[in-house]
């Protein structure tokens, strides 16, 4: 039994030794001990707008990074998802189309964040033919923002 | 000995081994925004006009409110002795657009801003003219409808059988204006002409030529109401024939002298007949 005992606990710490590599003129041994801190970051993303009557640009604020602290090889990605109209709130078939764009007058669906400070200005666009031929009532969407860490 | 080998067995297992500490990954997350948007229902026209009056939906006024994406048909009316000179829609000279004196607008998504500018109309007074006629609506008389002839104004009533009757109107442009309870029903542009014949022309841009027999007195006018355009229609025109001048007038005042001498006549005999009368009673 005793026997038995040592043998499996030879085989357990064969089994569960790390692998170590010596240099060819190294006597020294060693033990990696690897750990992992969890990443912690804020990101600020745009409020509610409500978006002035013939206005074809209108400010929806910024994505932005605050307290980031992340792996070296890691990223932080936002995502947007929208349906790109605005829907009547009575008459779902009535809709104005607009646009979400970046600063650089980009349509923006997606961006990745590696430090603090780092930040996307937003705007939403309306064309004027969009406006002209909108019904009158209040629309709306919903629009969503996935935040996500991920690999770079 | 064995425990011993056992146990240093076991602690040499636990130095060896990786302590691997897995740091738990943030999970992606998700936040909604709303974008919201309110389209008016309505839309204001303004209007500046300089001798001239607007009139939307048969009241004239200086603003008016249209619904959105309505497509308005405004009137536009020089005052007497002027003429439309342009009209613009927020900038835009749309006085092309004028028809029959009728701007109808596109479908309006904003306030919009409209500008009207006159010039003065000479007119010719050498001659008169008498306009005449009858009015009818859906080819009934229309009665008691009031009816205001542009450019020196006069003013009349269709009587019962829808007639009416304007005297001493000078060639040049006209409109004339129907109205019912102050509201405009009925409105037509037209130009007054001498010519060798009575006849009416529709114009291309709404407006309608009017011509006199310069032989005659004036024209005769049928005039179909249209309610829904707003417009009368000139669709039968005839000649007003001069009366003869051998042929008693009503209302005759040339030999004025003449009339006067029979009267102190009649008179003279009437009162003579009258003492004679006494004297053969005494």
């Amino acid at each position: 039994m005793k026997k038995l005992f040592a043998l499996i606990l030879t085989v357990v710490m064969i089994a569960t030794m790390s692998t170590t590599a010596f240099a060819a003129n190294t006597t020294e041994g060693e033990a990696d001990i690897t750990t992992s801190i969890a990443p912690t970051y804020t990101v600020t993303i745009p409020a509610d707008v409500n978006v002035q009557f013939n206005a074809t640009e209108t400010s929806f604020g910024a994505i932005e990074v605050e307290a980031s602290q992340i792996h070296p090889d890691k990223c932080i990605k936002v995502e947007l998802t929208s349906d790109g109209k605005l829907e009547n709130s009575i008459d779902a078939t009535k809709v104005i189309p607009y646009a979400i764009k970046d600063s650089e007058g980009a349509a923006f669906a997606s961006a990745t964040y590696l430090t603090e400070g780092d930040k996307t200005e937003l705007s939403i666009h309306i064309t004027a033919n969009d406006w002209n031929a909108a019904y009158a009532g209040d629309y709306s969407d919903t629009v969503t923002f996935t935040v996500s860490y991920e690999d770079k | 000995m064995k425990k011993i080998t056992a146990l240093l067995l076991c602690f040499l297992t636990l130095c060896t081994c990786s302590v691997t500490a897995f740091a738990a990954e943030p999970e992606a997350e998700e936040t909604n925004t709303v974008i919201s948007v309110t389209v008016p229902d309505n839309h204001k026209i303004t209007v500046t006009a300089d001798s001239a009056r607007v009139f939307y939906e048969g009241v004239s006024g200086e603003e008016f409110t249209v619904e959105r994406l309505s497509e308005p048909r405004l009137l536009i009316r020089a005052e007497s002795g002027k003429v439309i000179k342009s009209v613009m829609i927020n900038g835009e000279d749309v006085t092309e657009e004028l028809h029959g004196g009728y701007l109808d607008l596109e479908a309006v998504y904003e306030d919009k801003v409209l500008t009207v500018t006159t010039e003065d109309e000479p007119v010719a007074r050498d001659d008169t003219y008498t306009v005449k006629g009858k009015v009818t609506l859906n080819g009934q008389p229309l009665d008691e409808v009031d009816l205001e002839l542009r450019s020196t104004l006069k003013t009349t009533k269709t009587d019962k059988n829808g007639n009416f009757v304007f005297t001493d109107v000078e060639p040049g442009k006209h409109s004339l204006t129907a109205l019912r309870d102050g509201k405009v029903i009925g409105y037509l542009s037209f130009e007054l002409k001498k010519d060798n014949k009575a006849d009416v022309v529709l114009l291309e841009d709404g407006t309608y030529t009017v011509s006199i027999d310069q032989n005659g007195a004036g024209v005769e006018l049928h005039l179909t109401l249209n309610e829904e355009a707003g417009t009368l229609a000139p669709t039968e025109i005839g000649t007003i024939e001069k009366a003869d001048p051998n042929s008693p007038q009503t209302g005759d005042n040339t030999n004025l002298s003449w009339w006067w001498l029979l009267a102190v006549l009649s008179a003279t005999c009437i009162v003579a007949l009258e003492t004679l009368s006494r004297k053969k009673t005494a």
